[in-house]
C-alpha cells in the first residue's frame, strides 16, 4: 500500500444555508488550509445552543492517486477548540464531500464529544476506513473532493475555532511490474595516438651523433642505389591515450605510390644493411627538432627493419628511431620515388598521423657504355699510307653486347698501283650469351684495274644453338670483266653447305654451277658424279634427300 | 583517459517504453548523463513481454585494444505488483531494427531485478567480445524488459 498526505485544502468556504446548518457563518474559513495557528472561527454572540453552524467546506486537497489504485482508507484530521467554556460545542458533521453540500459516505461527527478548550487534533476514519463512501481515484483526485465540518453550540454564545483540516489517503497502487533505467554508458579506452612528426636522411659515415645529413630536417633527398644511407624518424605520442602504448616500431617503404611494404634484410626496393659505423640496437639520442614532449631513447636498426624505444612511448613522450638501409638497383630505375614511414610492429598498425613523410628520389649509377681505343696509328709519309686500328671495343657491360674489330686497315697503296682497297681482316658482331654472330674473315673492295671485282673470301652465318646450321660462302667474286661494257656479275663458284643434315649425318652432296650448261647441279662428293638437273629457282633445298641422289 | 559512448538517439521504441513522466520523446536524454542522475529515467510498460528499447551510442575512436571495454547502467524494478521482472542488456553493432538487430557484441542475460532503488550493473567485455567490434561509430544498447 501507499499513502498520500496529509494534504491541506487549497480552499475552504463557509457554505450557504443548508438547514439545519444555518446559523452563524465561519469567519476566515480558508485559515484551515495550514497548520499555522490561524483559525477559522465562529465567535458571534448569537451562536447559542442548539444552533448549528454553517458548513465549513474544505476542498482542493490536490490528491494524485495513480489511476487504477484502490483506495484503502481516508484519514481526516481536524484541529479545533471551543474557547468559551468546557462543553460549549461539539461536532455536528464531519463528512466526505464531493461538492458543497454533496456528501458521500458516513458522517463521522463525534456528536457527544465536546471540543476542548485547547486546540486539539481529532482524527476521523483511518488507513483502512473508506467511510462507506466507496471512494475512487477519480473521486479523491477531483478538485471538489473535501471534508465538510459543522458544529453545534452547546451553550449560549459559544466560540469555536478550527486551525486546520487535513486528509491522508491510503491506497493500493495498480500492479506496476516494470523496469526502470536511469543511466547507461559504454566505456572504451583511448588509444595512444602516434605521429611521425619528423625525419632526416643521413649518410652512413659516422656514429649515431656524428654522421652527416643528406639534407635539412624534413627535407627530401636523392639517393644512389646500392649505397648505405640512414633514415631517422621522430615518433611522437600526441593524445591522452590510456591503451596500447607502443615499444616496437618498424620501417616501411612505398615505391612510386604502389603501396607500403615492410623493410627487412630480404625486402625488395629498400633493404636494411649493416652499417660499419653504428651497432644494431644502439640507443639513439635527441638529434632532431620535430615533436614535443619528453624524449625517450630509441634504437638503431641495421638488422631486420624493426627498432624499439627504451620504454613504451606514453602520453607526452617521443622517441627517435634510425635505420641503415640501401635502395636496391635491381628493383628500381632512375628517378623512382620511395616514401618511408614507421608503423607499429605488432599488427603493422599505421600511425594516426604522418606529419612528415620523406620522399627519396632514386639515382641509378651511370651505365658503363664506353668506347675504348687501345692503340691508334695514323701513318702517312711512306707507302703504304695506312690507318691501322689493332683493337677496338664498344662495350655495353650488362649484357656484354659488344662490337669488336680486331684489325682494320685502310690502305691507299703506292701511287701508280691502283689497288685502292679497303681491307677488313675480321669483324665479329657477337651477342655473348649465345655466339650468334656474323663473321667476315676477309673482304676486299677493289676498283680501278681489271679485274674490277669484289671478293669475299669467306662468310659465315651461324646459328650455334642449332646443330651447326649455317650458311657458308667460301668464296664469291663479282667481276666486271674486260672489255668494259660487258657489265655483268659472274659468280665463279658458290657453295651452300649444310654440313650436317637435320638428322646429324654429314651430307654427301653439294650444289655446284656447271659453267658449260649454265645449270646448277648436285654433286656427289664420293663418286664424283655430276648428274645434270635443270635449275629450279623456287626449289627448297631441304627437300633434297641423300637417299635419292640427284633428285630435287 | 577513457572515452565514453553515451545514448544519443532513440533507435527503437516500438514496445512502449516511456520517460519517467510518461512521455516518449528523446528518451535517451533521460539516461545520457556523464554522471548518473536517478531523478530521470526511462521505464518499460507495466508487465512487459520482452519489450525492447534501443538507443544508439555516441561514436568513440577505435582504441585498438581488447581490454577496458565496460558497459554500465543503473536500473531498478519497483515491482509494485509483486511480479518478478527481468532485464536483458545487449551491446550491439549495426542495429537497424528488431528484424535486423545487427551483431551481438556482448550481453547481460535476462536477470531478475529485485532492486527497488536504482542500482548499478555492468558488463566487462572479454577480449574476444571487444575484438568483435569493428565499427565504434555504430554501437547500440538494447534493453529488454520481461515479466516471465
Amino acid at each position: 500500500m501507499a499513502t498520500q498526505g496529509p494534504l491541506y485544502p487549497g480552499t475552504a468556504i463557509s457554505a450557504a444555508v443548508h438547514a439545519p446548518e444555518d446559523d452563524d457563518a465561519w469567519v476566515t474559513p480558508t485559515n484551515v488550509g495550514a497548520d499555522d495557528g490561524n483559525e477559522a472561527t465562529i465567535t458571534a454572540a448569537s451562536f447559542d445552543t442548539p444552533d448549528i453552524s454553517r458548513q465549513l467546506y474544505a476542498s482542493q486537497f490536490g490528491f494524485t492517486i495513480p489511476a487504477g489504485s484502490t483506495i484503502d482508507g481516508i484519514l481526516v484530521e481536524i484541529q479545533r477548540r471551543a474557547s468559551t467554556a468546557p462543553s460549549s460545542a461539539s461536532d455536528h458533521r464531519v463528512q466526505l464531500t464531493t461538492a458543497e453540500n454533496a456528501f458521500v459516505g458516513d458522517n463521522k461527527a463525534l456528536t457527544t464529544t465536546d471540543w476542548p478548550l485547547a486546540a486539539t487534533t481529532q482524527s476521523y476514519g483511518g488507513a483502512a476506513d473508506t467511510w462507506n463512501a466507496s471512494p475512487t481515484v477519480a473521486m479523491v483526485n477531483a478538485v471538489g473532493f473535501g471534508v465538510t465540518l459543522s458544529a453545534q453550540a452547546d451553550e449560549a454564545n459559544a466560540d469555536i475555532q478550527v486551525d486546520f483540516i487535513r486528509v491522508t489517503i491510503t491506497y493500493t497502487p495498480p500492479a506496476d511490474n516494470r523496469i526502470e533505467v536511469s543511466w547507461a554508458e559504454l566505456e572504451v579506452p583511448t588509444n595512444r595516438v602516434y605521429d611521425q612528426a619528423g625525419f632526416r636522411g643521413r649518410n652512413d659515415d659516422g656514429s649515431e651523433t656524428t654522421a652527416t645529413w643528406k639534407a635539412a630536417e624534413n627535407t627530401d633527398w636523392s639517393q644512389a642505389v646500392d649505397e648505405n644511407f640512414r633514415f631517422r624518424a621522430v615518433v611522437d605520442e600526441t593524445a591522452l591515450g590510456d591503451a596500447n602504448a607502443v615499444l616496437d616500431f618498424k620501417l616501411q617503404y612505398n615505391l612510386n605510390g604502389a603501396g607500403w611494404n615492410d623493410v627487412n634484410t630480404t625486402s625488395s626496393v629498400v633493404r636494411t644493411t649493416l652499417s660499419p659505423n653504428v651497432a644494431n640496437g644502439a640507443a639513439t639520442t635527441r638529434q632532431l627538432a620535430a615533436g614535443t614532449g619528453t624524449f625517450v631513447a630509441g634504437s638503431f636498426d641495421e638488422n631486420n627493419g624493426a627498432a624499439s624505444s627504451a620504454n613504451t612511448i606514453e602520453t607526452g613522450e617521443l622517441t627517435e628511431l634510425e635505420w641503415c638501409a640501401q635502395v636496391r638497383s635491381a628493383d628500381v630505375v632512375n628517378n623512382d620515388t620511395i616514401d618511408l614511414r614507421v608503423v607499429e610492429t605488432t599488427g603493422s598498425i599505421v600511425f594516426a598521423a604522418y606529419t612528415q613523410v620523406p620522399t627519396i628520389t632514386v639515382v641509378e649509377a651511370t651505365p658503363d657504355n664506353r668506347i675504348e681505343v687501345s692503340w691508334i696509328e695514323l701513318e702517312v709519309p711512306n707507302a703504304p699510307a695506312r690507318i691501322e686500328v689493332s683493337w677496338a671495343e664498344l662495350e655495353v657491360p650488362a649484357p656484354q653486347n659488344r662490337i669488336e674489330v680486331s684489325f682494320a686497315e685502310l690502305e691507299t697503296p703506292d701511287v701508280g698501283t691502283p689497288s685502292n682497297r679497303i681491307e677488313v681482316s675480321w669483324v665479329e658482331l657477337e651477342i655473348p650469351n649465345a655466339p650468334n654472330r656474323i663473321e667476315v674473315s676477309w673482304a676486299e673492295f677493289e676498283v680501278d684495274l681489271a679485274p674490277n671485282r669484289i671478293e669475299v673470301s669467306w662468310a659465315e652465318m651461324e646459328f650455334p644453338d642449332e646443330p651447326d646450321n649455317r650458311i657458308e660462302m667460301s668464296w664469291a667474286e663479282m667481276e666486271l670483266p674486260e672489255p668494259p661494257g660487258d657489265n655483268r656479275i659472274e659468280v665463279s663458284w658458290a657453295e651452300f653447305e649444310f654440313p650436317t643434315e637435320p638428322g646429324g649425318a654429314p651430307s654427301d652432296f653439294e650444289w655446284v654451277m656447271d659453267w658449260i650448261t649454265e645449270e646448277l647441279v648436285c654433286k656427289n662428293r664420293t663418286h664424283d658424279h655430276y648428274p645434270h638437273y635443270p635449275k629450279r629457282s623456287n626449289e627448297d633445298d631441304r627437300i633434297f634427300e641423300p637417299s635419292r641422289p640427284g633428285e630435287l | 583517459m577513457a572515452q565514453f559512448g553515451r545514448p544519443s538517439t532513440d533507435t527503437y521504441n516500438g514496445d512502449g517504453w516511456t520517460e519517467d513522466d510518461g512521455t516518449s520523446v528523446d528518451m535517451y536524454l533521460e539516461i545520457d548523463e556523464s554522471s548518473f542522475d536517478d531523478a530521470d529515467y526511462v521505464k518499460s510498460i507495466n508487465a512487459p513481454t520482452a519489450d525492447a528499447y534501443v538507443t544508439r551510442l555516441t561514436s568513440v575512436t577505435d582504441p585498438v585494444s581488447s581490454s577496458g571495454h565496460i558497459v554500465r547502467w543503473r536500473r531498478r524494478a519497483p515491482v509494485v505488483g509483486g511480479a518478478s521482472i527481468t532485464l536483458q542488456v545487449q551491446l550491439r553493432q549495426g542495429y537497424v531494427n528488431e528484424g535486423t538487430p545487427g551483431t551481438l557484441i556482448a550481453e547481460r542475460a535476462a536477470t531478475a531485478v529485485t532492486d527497488t532503488a536504482f542500482t548499478a550493473d555492468s558488463i566487462t567485455l572479454s577480449g574476444a567480445e571487444a575484438d568483435a567490434i569493428t565499427n565504434y561509430g555504430d554501437l547500440f544498447l538494447r534493453f529488454v524488459a520481461n515479466q516471465p
